[in-house]
């Protein structure tokens, strides 16, 4: 794959990332984020992924300002669907799924932590 | 009707965390510089570039720099006569002339087998001239197929590190291990150049950086143009560049890979250089003198590219790190060159090209 491919698909991740987060929060559809948990890593991993792609993206071509504009809308507008929905999100009921999940979540989140710390640092 | 209290915290506490992630999306949006406007130098010159570097994504400092007939004059966009840059590959420039020095020298010859010169045993690449290294034609891959290497560009893509860590003995054995794909035929390598300066400082019993000191640099009074091999050899305010994207990036010094891009100049001195070349009083001027076809309209010298573009015979190499871009262009026949020197890895082959009075800007 072409490096001209691959840092479109970072841009386009930009949004496409934090419209799926846009999707799954705001869906009470099949689309619907189920619980808590998943809403709560959703929205980290989104947030992550578009600080990534920008930074990785940024190696080789200008990141366009109103590209990284919509993408930041779309994040707020899924966090606040997220934020809406709480209350009525259910917990995960099943205590081994919750375990295990909560396990891959809190590795999700503490890579999640690296990334952004490493973007941060290096820009 | 009044919102209930627990669902009007909820939509509070929704807006607040929506304003939470816009002011975050907002701190660390992406960088977007744009070339400076602190314009200084030849009034005209800066007339003729800035359109040039603006339509080329310029960022950050930029300087040009016109030789004519042995008139010197310079542009300056937030930079200085003495602005450092990394000039990239036009080091080869300097790696060649070291070639053709040494041949005159008599310390080498162009069809010396680099096999006598560095220990490198009974791999193919032992077998390689001299005049193959700094022409391309090799059959060197630009960097070693490895692991090491494929990490070592992920570093640079993740964190902005300089991809060239390898000491010599690095070099050798990555050397050593190629099978030579299309020896014969031009293909660019900065491991063959690289190897090729290696093998200069090894016939002069110093190094690399040494032997640019005392054979190119010291005798054209180049003062401020150093190559170093390690971040150790930087100045504590040597400028580090940014790339296309706009990110900061570190200064590339390359180890054993000097020969092929380390040297950081100026534009005072890349100006002395370009005069050298021009008045055929540089050491190893036999550099320049195309040799090899390369394909239709191009012909390669030791490391110096001859182009025809608008029907004049141009000589040129350009340059890039991670974080800087250059071009030098000589019209050897009128006695003019346009040097370009920028801080941020977007190509200014075209600008140089272009304030020659030539339109194309066909390079590589």
């Amino acid at each position: 794959m072409s490096g001209g491919i691959v840092t479109t698909v970072l841009l386009a991740g930009l949004v496409l990332v934090p419209g799926w987060l846009v999707v799954t929060s705001w869906s009470r559809g099949r689309f619907g984020t189920a619980d808590r948990l998943a809403a709560v890593v959703g929205a980290v991993e989104a947030g992550t992924a578009m600080l990534l792609f920008q930074h990785v993206a940024a190696a080789s071509v200008p990141v366009p300002l109103w590209l990284w504009a919509a993408g930041v809308l779309l994040l707020a507008a899924g966090v606040v669907g997220i934020a809406l929905r709480w209350p009525r999100l259910p917990a995960l009921r099943d205590e081994g799924k919750r375990r295990s999940r909560t396990i891959g979540a809190a590795i999700g989140i503490v890579v999640s932590a690296v990334i952004v710390v490493l973007v941060l640092l290096t820009r | 009707m009044p919102l209930p209290r627990t669902r009007r915290a909820t939509i509070i506490t929704a807006a607040a965390l929506g304003i939470v992630v816009l002011t975050a999306g907002a701190l660390v949006a992406p960088p977007s510089p744009r070339l400076s406007m602190d314009a200084t130098g030849d009034p005209e010159l800066i007339s003729a570039a800035r359109p040039l570097l603006e339509a080329a994504g310029s960022l950050n400092r930029a300087s040009v720099v016109m030789v004519d007939g042995g008139t010197v004059s310079m542009a300056h966009f937030g930079a200085a006569d003495d602005a450092e840059y990394e000039i990239g590959s036009i080091t080869k420039t300097m790696t060649a002339a070291l070639l053709a020095d040494a041949i005159d020298r008599g310390e080498v010859r162009e069809d010396t087998p680099v096999g006598e010169l560095l220990p490198l045993g009974d791999a193919p690449v032992a077998d390689v001239t001299l005049g193959e290294l700094a022409s391309h034609r090799a059959g060197l891959p630009t960097v070693p197929g490895d692991i090491g290497a494929l990490l070592a560009t992920y570093g640079f893509t993740f964190l902005g590190t300089d991809p060239y860590r390898y000491d010599t003995e690095d070099l050798l054995d990555a050397v050593s291990a190629e099978e030579l794909a299309g020896r014969g035929t031009y293909s660019y390598s900065n491991m063959g150049v690289s190897l090729l300066g290696q093998a200069l400082a090894e016939v002069a019993e110093t190094t690399y950086s040494e032997l640019l000191q005392s054979r190119v640099l010291d005798p054209l009074g180049m003062t401020a143009t150093t190559a170093p091999t390690r971040v150790a050899d930087l100045g504590p305010s040597a400028p580090r560049g940014v790339t296309a994207g706009g990110r900061r990036v570190d200064a590339w010094t390359l180890g054993s890979y000097a020969p092929s891009g380390s040297i950081r100049s100026t534009p005072a001195d890349m100006a002395t250089w370009a005069a050298a070349l021009l008045e055929e009083r540089a050491p190893g001027m036999a550099a320049l003198d195309p040799r090899w076809p390369v394909d239709e309209g191009l012909t390669i010298g030791y490391g110096w590219h001859v182009s025809e573009i608008d029907g004049t015979t141009i000589t040129w190499h350009n340059g890039g790190t991670g974080g800087f871009a250059s071009m030098l262009a000589l019209d050897r026949e009128s006695g003019r060159a346009a040097i370009v020197l920028h801080d941020t890895a977007t190509s200014v082959d075209a600008v140089a090209v272009q304030l020659l009075g030539l339109q194309g800007g066909g390079s590589r």
